[in-house]
């Protein structure tokens, strides 16, 4: 069965994402990895994560400079990236979409970041400095 | 005033990083304090480290057993599941984004656990503020803190921030009561100075000496520094040509040789007993800070022993629970160079200002971290995540009574 045939689930407890500021974030908890998604892939990102099958988002609007064999080849790639990153797995659920969101081929991204360890790694105002309000005795010798 | 145990309260399991060292950071010392306050209040304390225990830190798991810590576990977050599974905790206490985020799984395991996320300072503003005076762009990351956070405040039954100002912006944003403040430190007696027996009026052995408290490892601290030192020292010696700023703290060597001079000088790292003489032979504490959050232990340690306080408006916020109010918290505050300057000035010129400042602080710093009120901050803390524990589980009754309904 082709991948587009399947549906998917955002993959918690590993994986939490929502909108912040008008992206889409997904962080993985495993890793510490984070996702940025940009704000066209939004719709896009949000109908998988709920079950949609890819097969069902191919249906283009009339103005869409890309051809069908560009939105399934681009759908594709990018349902296999998401479960890649394992941000996405499998779902017995199948959601069916009152709308098709409307996206091109071109819009399909997802940015990686993982400076979140050095974000969240020492609380830099209460553990990463030394001057602990009282200067400890460590080192001085006093 | 020391509260009676009380075993009955249930048992409470703390999700940190490690075993809380309390002479290697303010942050760490507050989380040694809360193990101390639940212990105090009677609660059966465990502790769940991510990090396994090392050889290195068994000094410091043979303190917490000595304080009455009573379990020990280690892991990450399949580890943590297992253990609040097979545990029967009343409730759990995880510290900050990166613990709060490590027990989201674990939260699902126990419905009855009553979950309190322990915010310490809410990083999304701070990283946001140090990014804007640094004028640096780490809006992706600030971002992904903002969902970290949010989703914790949202998870928890209650989210506890030092300041009455981040607890309410918890409640704002998730739109129920959730949030909690609470004293973020326990000063001890020894910390709180009885000016009662000083004669009058109070006069620092030293009238030239300007404290300032703080490592260059912390960004803040190491703007202020930069700060005074570029903006503020040329201000201050232009009138008073005879003061000398101290700086305790870690720096290094190569910060030293640029920052140091005649008006200027730095003590390295010092033990508390040191630190506690400069606090009697200094005219104050200057703390110009630009940008953080939470509560700075430099400030309220300099409040409790008396030592008025030379601040930004940035360092009112988190002085106290509820943020402090200038003068009647023993608090000179001024937002420019030239009103810093005016503030030290106005302290050595004015004996009475400076004693009733002194005064002012001392009061104010142990009415908020004493004992009792760190304990009953704790308290009320933990009833408070008990009391929106059943509001949760009664809603999830009720989701569960309709959907079988329907």
């Amino acid at each position: 069965m082709s991948i587009l045939d399947q549906s998917f689930e955002v993959n918690s407890p590993s994986v939490i994402s929502d909108e912040v500021g008008g992206e889409v974030l997904a962080i993985h908890l495993d890793s510490g990895t984070y996702y940025v998604f940009p704000p066209q892939t939004l719709p896009v990102w949000a109908a998988l994560g709920e079950g949609v099958p890819g097969r069902l988002l191919l249906k283009s609007r009339d103005n869409c400079n890309d051809t069908d064999r560009d939105r399934e080849s681009a759908l594709t790639a990018y349902l296999a990236k998401l479960l890649e990153l394992q941000l996405l797995r499998p779902s017995q659920t199948v959601r069916i979409p009152e709308t098709s969101p409307v996206w091109e081929a071109a819009d399909l991204a997802v940015h990686q970041y993982t400076d979140l360890a050095d974000l969240l790694g020492p609380d830099p105002i209460h553990d990463a400095d030394e001057e602990l309000g009282w200067p400890n005795i460590k080192g001085s010798g006093a | 005033m020391s509260v009676a145990p009380n075993h009955d309260l249930g048992s409470v399991l703390v999700v940190d990083g490690g075993p809380p060292d309390p002479t290697a950071s303010a942050g760490l010392r507050s989380r040694l304090d809360l193990l101390n306050g639940l212990i105090t209040l009677g609660f059966d304390v465990a502790l769940h480290t991510t990090d396994p225990p090392a050889p290195s830190h068994q000094h410091l798991y043979d303190a917490l057993a000595e304080l009455g810590v009573f379990e020990f576990s280690s892991g990450g977050r399949e580890a943590l599941v297992d253990v609040v599974r097979a545990g029967s905790y009343a409730t759990l206490i995880a510290h900050g984004p990166a613990w709060g985020m490590l027990s989201l799984a674990a939260l699902n395991q126990d419905p009855e656990l009553a979950r309190v996320y322990w915010g310490h300072d809410i990083q999304q503003r701070r990283r946001a503020a140090q990014a804007r005076v640094e004028g640096q762009d780490h809006a992706h990351g600030i971002k992904a803190l903002q969902l970290i956070e949010e989703r914790c405040w949202r998870e928890f039954d209650a989210t506890v921030y030092p300041t009455l100002r981040e607890a309410n912006i918890v409640s704002d944003k998730v739109g129920a009561a959730k949030g909690v403040a609470s004293p973020y430190y326990w000063l001890a007696e020894s910390d709180i100075t009885d000016l009662s027996t000083e004669p009058e009026p109070r006069q620092p052995r030293n009238q030239r000496r300007l404290l300032m408290v703080g490592g260059a490892a912390h960004p803040p601290n190491k703007d202020c520094v930069e700060w005074t030192v570029s903006e503020l020292a040329p201000m201050l010696v232009q009138d008073q040509p005879d003061l000398v700023i101290t700086v305790v703290g870690d720096w290094p060597r190569g910060d030293i040789q640029r920052l140091r001079s005649a008006h200027v000088e730095f003590t390295g790292q010092i033990s508390e007993g040191q630190l506690r003489e400069l606090h009697s032979d200094s005219l104050c504490l200057l703390a110009p800070l630009r940008f953080g959050s939470g509560s700075r232990r430099k400030i309220v340690g300099a409040m409790g022993l008396g030592l008025p306080v030379v601040t930004t408006p940035e360092g009112q916020q988190g002085a106290l629970v509820r943020d402090g109010r200038g003068l009647q918290d023993g608090l000179l505050i001024a937002e420019n160079p030239a009103g810093l300057a005016a503030a030290v000035q106005s302290l050595r010129e004015d004996p009475t200002l400076a004693r009733k400042c002194a005064h002012s602080a001392q009061r104010a710093a142990a009415e908020a971290y004493s004992e009792s009120a760190y304990t009953n901050g704790v308290a009320r803390a933990l009833m408070h995540a008990s009391r929106q524990r059943d509001y949760r589980v009664a809603e999830s009754v009720a989701t569960s009574h309709q959907t079988v309904a329907t």
